[in-house]
């Protein structure tokens, strides 16, 4: 074959390479920089939301503010908590929530593709193939366990309450009884921007706990029951910093603070007064506080949650 | 037809092809760079995107319209 014939089949070869290539880059590129934009845009939206909210909130704070719960306060004569018979009382009511994490798979799980604008296709499919590869997903995937996650309370037949963030990601649900015993569990529902979700367990039903009709006051003593790392039963007591709206971590809504000892893994815990009454659930904690969900409003959303499921 | 070479040049047709080789190359190259850009944009789009999504879902905003961010 002379010189020009090899030039000339290089040429057209690499030619073609090229305008496939850069059909194939172009469409990528296309796709990704489109996600990346929407990606921006929903980060500056939920920026401007939280400052939105965050500007009302503060607005509307006072001492008369700080002091008001979502139920009327509790006036009753205040009692002296006996926290090791309160716990001993409660605990047959309260779960620990252990989960396996849902795999990393091709990313079918990953929230990105919930963000109005985000696009998926073959480019994007082909991108998390080589990523996959490139960080070996299926390894980690391998690797994953069950383990206590988060905490939960009976409070009606075979149904627990626990806080939404605890179910989400979550492929397999167990929980293990105050008596040692593993339960197989399914998720009835979670309704996320509330932190609240409802989960049915299998076997016996639990005796439910107590729920409080009023909220106690402003200092006044509570005690929290959770898993904190993974460590179920555990209890930490502390007293009701304030009430309050917050928008940093969800919908604005209305919260109890509380500043008894809580670390991960106590989400989703009961937290009781000096009656033994289920007050709120451990939600998100901000520093040495702990937001919690008030149990009137976790009971509102549950009841929603069942009846979302039903029809 | 003429079969002799008479500006001394042995093959007069290989340069177009040399110059059609560089440039399609060079093409092909600024693909591969554009898909490496394109694959770290997306890593990114898994990491950030699953917290920010997260986020969106958490504060209950994912049922609104659109991606646009609209000034206030």
């Amino acid at each position: 074959m002379s010189r020009v014939k090899a030039w000339r089949r290089a040429a057209l070869a690499t030619y073609i390479a090229a305008g496939a290539a850069l059909t194939l880059a172009g469409y990528a590129v296309a796709t990704t920089a489109a996600n990346a934009n929407a990606l921006r845009d929903t980060r500056e939206r939920i920026e401007d939301f939280q400052r939105e909210q965050t500007a009302i909130a503060e607005n509307a704070i006072s001492a008369a503010s700080v002091r008001r719960g979502t139920l009327p306060p509790d006036t009753r004569p205040p009692v002296a908590p006996d926290w090791p018979a309160l716990a001993e009382r409660a605990m047959p009511s309260v779960v620990a929530l252990a989960g396996i994490n849902k795999p990393y798979g091709l990313a079918e799980s990953n929230h990105a593709w919930r963000i109005p604008g985000v696009q998926q296709n073959a480019a994007t499919a082909a991108l998390t193939r080589v990523r996959a590869w490139h960080r070996d997903w299926p390894k980690e995937d391998a690797k994953r366990r069950q383990r206590i996650i988060c905490g939960g309370v009976a409070v009606a037949g075979n149904q627990v309450l626990t806080v939404a963030h605890c179910v989400e990601g979550q492929e397999a649900l167990r929980v293990r009884t105050a008596a040692g015993e593993w339960r197989d569990a399914r998720v009835i529902g979670a309704d996320v921007s509330r932190d609240v979700a409802l989960i049915e367990i299998e076997g016996d039903p639990l005796p439910p706990i107590p729920v409080a009709e009023v909220m106690p006051r402003q200092g006044q003593d509570v005690m929290a029951i959770g898993s904190p790392g993974g460590y179920g039963f555990a209890v930490g007591v502390g007293i009701v910093a304030w009430y309050g709206r917050d928008a940093a971590m969800l919908s604005p809504d209305d919260f109890m603070l509380v500043t008894a000892s809580i670390i991960g893994g106590n989400s989703g815990g009961v937290v009781v007064n000096t009656r033994g009454e289920a007050v709120s659930l451990v939600s998100y904690g901000y520093g040495i506080y702990t937001q919690t969900v008030p149990i009137d409003r976790a009971q509102a959303v549950a009841a929603e949650i069942e009846r979302r499921a039903v029809r | 037809m003429a079969t002799a070479n008479l500006n001394g040049r042995a093959e007069p047709g290989i340069s177009k092809y040399c110059i059609t080789f560089g440039v399609s190359l060079a093409a092909l190259i600024l693909a591969g760079g554009v898909l490496v850009f394109s694959y770290w944009q997306h890593v990114e789009l898994l990491h950030e995107g699953d917290r920010v999504g997260i986020r969106l879902e958490r504060l209950g905003l994912t049922d609104q319209e659109g991606a646009q961010h609209e000034p206030r």
